[in-house]
C-alpha cells in the first residue's frame, strides 16, 4: 500500500483547503482505487479511467472521501467526469463542503 | 425536421442499444467491509436489498445491472446518473427488470428509449449484465 507522504497530516475539519482535500483524494484513491499506479504521485489531470480507475471503485472512493471529509457529493456531480482525475475529484469535494457550510 | 429524420419517423426505424458490465463480488464485499450502511444505501434501492438479502454475488450483479443499464443510456460525461436512479428488481416471475427514476428516466425519454431487457449472471466471484432496448434516437 502507498504511504501519505505527510502522514503527520490531520483530517480536514470545517475548512476545507485545497490540500487537505487533495490529500483526501489521493488517500482514497490510494486505499480504494485500485489504480495500476502510486496514488501520492499521480498527476493531477491524468485520466484515473485509463490508470485503472473501475466503476465500482469509483463508488468506493466516493465513500471514502465523503467520510474523511465529512462531506456529501450531491447527485448533479455523480458523472463520469467528476471522477475522472484528482483534480475533478478535489473540486466536487469542495463544492460538497460549500454547499454543507 | 431533415429528410432523414422525417424517414425514420415515416418508417418507425428505431436503435438498437446496448450495455454490458462486470463487476467483481470482492468490490462489493470490500465495500461493505468499509462503508456498510452507507455503500449500501447510496447504491441500491430498497427493494433490490430485499431482493438479494444484501447478498454479495447478487448485489454485484445488481451493480453490473446498474452498469450496463448507464452504458446503454450513453449519458454525457457530465450528466450524472446516480446509481439509484437504476433499480434492478425482481418480476412476480423473479425475472430482473428494470426500473428507471430521475435522471436516468428522464435521459431515457429524451432518446424514446423503450423498455430495457436485462439478463444477469454471476459465478465464482464476478458478476456480468446485460441491458438492451430499442430507442428512437
Amino acid at each position: 500500500m502507498e504511504q501519505d507522504p505527510n502522514p503527520s497530516s490531520a483530517t480536514a475539519t470545517a475548512t476545507i483547503a485545497g490540500p487537505a482535500t487533495d490529500r483526501a483524494v489521493r488517500r482514497a484513491l490510494a486505499e480504494h482505487g485500485r489504480l495500476t499506479v502510486d496514488a501520492w504521485g499521480v498527476a493531477s489531470i491524468a485520466d484515473l479511467y485509463v490508470l485503472g480507475l473501475t466503476s465500482h471503485a469509483t463508488v468506493n472512493v466516493m465513500l471514502a472521501v465523503e467520510s474523511e471529509l465529512d462531506v456529501e457529493f450531491p447527485d448533479s456531480v455523480l458523472n463520469r467526469s467528476t471522477f475522472a482525475s484528482v483534480e475533478s475529484i478535489t473540486a466536487a469535494a469542495e463544492l460538497a463542503a460549500e454547499l454543507a457550510s | 425536421m431533415h429528410g432523414g429524420g422525417l424517414l425514420r419517423t415515416l418508417l418507425l426505424v428505431q436503435t438498437i442499444r446496448t450495455g454490458t458490465d462486470l463487476a467483481a463480488v470482492e468490490d462489493v464485499v470490500d465495500a461493505v467491509a468499509a462503508h456498510g450502511e452507507r455503500y449500501l444505501d447510496r447504491v441500491f434501492t430498497v427493494r433490490e436489498r430485499a431482493d438479494t438479502g444484501d447478498d454479495p454475488e447478487r448485489l454485484a450483479a445488481r451493480f453490473a445491472g446498474k452498469e450496463a443499464v448507464v452504458k446503454l443510456l450513453r449519458p454525457a460525461p457530465d450528466q450524472a446518473i446516480p446509481l439509484r436512479d437504476v433499480a434492478v428488481v425482481l418480476d412476480a416471475a423473479g425475472a430482473p427488470t428494470v426500473t428507471l427514476s430521475g435522471a436516468a428516466a428522464a435521459l431515457a425519454e429524451s432518446i424514446g428509449c423503450g423498455p430495457i431487457a436485462i439478463s444477469l449472471a454471476h459465478e465464482r466471484g464476478l458478476a456480468v449484465a446485460t441491458a438492451v432496448a430499442l430507442s428512437e434516437r
